[in-house]
């Protein structure tokens, strides 16, 4: 898995690189670190920056190649994404500076979106990158655990601590509904074979096929924040989402939920494609 | 041509130029789909709103004749003199005849009537949506006493009852000072001419020949039961949304911009001018009851501005312009509430409502206490 490392020289920078080398060496991938010139001008100070790169890497006694693309951000990630079949991209994450950008998505959302691999969103270190959190709303079957053993096939080893949360926002629409499954637990929802249960019985299959034995865990609320809840209470170090590339009516109607953990979590978000 | 389609209508059409036999074409789908429009809709239920609606206007018009009998009673007996008198009493009101739009029309009467101000109008118009939550709230509870749990049977219920208590009470302080500066008034719905003669030759008539059989406060109650029986028909004239048949509820299944169910809560209930309607309508297609706690708040945010609708129709079938301007005041506040929060603080505030609701759920004497305050407050705000 070719690992590609955006960086813009900020503050988070430093963060990104730091997780971009700890995934590099866990995977044993090679990497290439990539920052934008927005013009030709601005081309030495990337080089600048990327020599100072380098050197702080070369502490880490870790292998890396360099690279300046000149052009729009996004445009140029997703180029260098494509062109250099990357198997992921790091960037780090910041808080759009102007309204116009928080309305029109910021940088993150944008690559999140039309990039070919999965994108991870550096944020702090918060524990162990084999302690993963991966989050089914059920939306896209088992095709969500079926692609984080694909994608991120270097990370699937026998000591990778798995678990796999659903969350039921529902409620009861109104009185006389019997609504047991408001209140239970993943195990009873599974021995009942609800639609839940039925999900998250799915997802411990296909993991158990590439012999991981994850923990299901159920949870009662609004989906963001029992996520970010979850995260912070099972100490993960990663929290891995789908991307829910929606298109025509859907993308106007429906909320960006993935854009909202990406936002709020304190830890890591693995964006699988 | 006519006389060749009816000898033999298909070689007779194949004949025609291209053009014409596309329109002949055309015009013979558009036939098969209007007999089938015809043939889909319900007339029983065409002639109940019909009906529904006769006795909305004949109700309106009993109340506006007999309300000015009952000034005595309204101003003596409960004592309804300030903003907080008058929301007190639209809300026990409201309690009292199981259903909000009734006393809302009532307040409506009572200020053409000259009994209460437009102040005092528009508190117990807010004073009868809040009492109107409650019957939401009620049913749920008929749940609980059958013995289902608190949380699931009350949820919805007492979701509705904060959320509208807390746009309404928040709404009262910008609706006041906007009904005060007269900013509205310029904003004018009038009924035309031929509706206000044909109200004038059929249900004054009918007013007037009551007025010799009944006292004032007669023809009032009068026109309280009839209006209730009018708001009955009307939900009968709706279709029944049932887990299986709700096309809307099929939405449930995701989770939508709080905006977008802001607007769709907005439009479903301009149609079936029924919060507690407009919400059975988002119960999901084939699944079991349940909806996403993300959609409910707008949704019940947009519902609580529409539901005026049938206030505002009564507002102009009175004639009175003041009245108009109440009503318009109540929706025009609860929208910039409902903006604000949806703009600005949107997620606080669906936090803030769902954790006060588990909280209520969360213990007997919690519930206990809640009930005791949403009984006893308009009682105190009677008195105050």
């Amino acid at each position: 898995m070719k690992i590609l490392i955006a960086v813009d020289g900020s503050r988070h920078s430093q963060i990104t690189l730091r997780l971009g080398a700890k995934i590099a060496r866990m995977t044993e991938s090679p990497a290439t670190v990539l920052t934008i010139a927005r013009t030709k001008f601005a081309r030495q100070e990337c080089n600048d920056f990327l020599v100072e790169v380098e050197e702080w890497l070369s502490k880490e006694s870790f292998p890396i190649e360099t690279k300046v693309r000149t052009g729009k951000p996004v445009r140029q990630i997703v180029q260098e994404a494509i062109e250099g079949e990357y198997g992921l991209v790091i960037l780090g994450f910041r808080q759009a500076p102007s309204t116009l950008k928080r309305i029109f998505g910021p940088t993150v959302d944008q690559v999140v979106t039309r990039a070919p691999c999965p994108v991870l969103i550096a944020k702090e270190d918060k524990g162990d990158l084999k302690h993963v959190l991966i989050c089914d709303s059920g939306a896209e079957g088992p095709s969500l655990m079926n692609r984080f053993i694909r994608q991120m096939r270097e990370l699937v080893t026998t000591d990778l601590q798995v678990s796999v949360l659903h969350v039921m926002s529902q409620m009861s629409a109104g009185p006389g509904v019997p609504g047991w499954e408001l209140r239970a637990n993943a195990e009873e929802l599974m021995k009942a074979h609800t639609p839940e249960g039925e999900l998250l019985e799915q997802d411990a299959n296909v993991l158990q096929t590439s012999n991981i034995h994850p923990r299901v865990v159920l949870r009662h609320g609004f989906v963001v924040d029992e996520i970010l809840a979850e995260a912070r209470m099972g100490n993960y170090g990663l929290i891995a989402i789908g991307a829910h590339r929606r298109e025509g009516w859907q993308s106007y109607l429906l909320d960006d939920l993935a854009h909202q953990i990406i936002v709020q979590a304190d830890r890591p978000v693995l964006v699988l494609k | 041509m006519n006389d060749a389609l009816e000898d033999d209508p298909v070689e007779a059409i194949q004949e025609l130029p291209a053009a014409k036999r596309d329109k002949v074409v055309s015009a013979g789908q558009m036939s098969r789909r209007l007999r089938a429009i015809w043939i889909r809709i319900h007339w029983g239920k065409v002639a109940l709103f019909g009906i529904s609606l006769f006795l909305f206007i004949l109700a309106i018009t009993f109340m506006k004749n007999g309300a000015r009998e009952l000034a005595p009673l309204v101003r003596g007996a409960f004592n309804v003199s300030n903003p907080a008198n008058s929301l007190g009493f639209g809300w026990v009101f409201a309690y009292l005849v199981m259903s909000g739009s009734p006393v809302a029309a009532a307040a409506l009467t009572f200020l053409d009537a000259g009994i209460i101000d437009t102040i005092a109008t528009f508190t117990m118009i807010t004073g009868s949506r809040l009492g109107a939550s409650f019957i939401v709230l009620f049913v749920g509870l008929v749940y609980v006493f059958r013995g289902r749990n608190w949380a699931t049977s009350l949820g919805m219920g007492l979701l509705s009852l904060t959320v509208t208590g807390s746009t309404y009470l928040i709404g009262l302080i910008i609706g006041i000072p906007l009904l005060r500066s007269g900013f509205l008034e310029p904003v004018r719905l009038e009924s035309g001419m031929l509706l206000t003669s044909f109200i004038e030759i059929v249900f004054e008539s009918i007013a007037a020949a009551l007025s010799l059989v009944l006292p004032g406060w007669g023809i009032f109650l009068l026109g309280m039961g009839v209006i209730i029986l009018s708001f009955n028909l009307f939900d009968r004239c709706l279709p029944k949304m049932t887990l299986k048949e709700s096309q809307v509820g099929s939405l449930a299944t995701f989770v939508f911009r709080p905006g977008v169910m802001f607007l769709l809560g907005a439009a479903v209930t301009t149609m079936s001018m029924s919060v507690s309607v407009s919400l059975s309508i988002l119960v999901p297609l084939n699944d079991r009851g349940f909806i996403r706690r993300e959609n409910v708040i707008p949704y019940i945010m947009g519902a609580n501005i529409t539901t005026f609708i049938d206030t505002l129709i009564a507002s102009v079938l009175l004639g009175n312009p003041h009245a108009f301007t109440v009503v318009l005041a109540e929706m025009t506040s609860i929208t910039i509430v409902s903006l604000i929060v949806l703009i600005i603080f949107y997620h606080p505030f669906e936090r803030a409502m769902l954790d006060f609701v588990s909280w209520i759920t969360r213990e007997n004497r919690h519930l206990y206490l809640f009930m005791a305050v949403i009984i006893v407050a308009p009682i105190i705000l009677l008195f105050v």
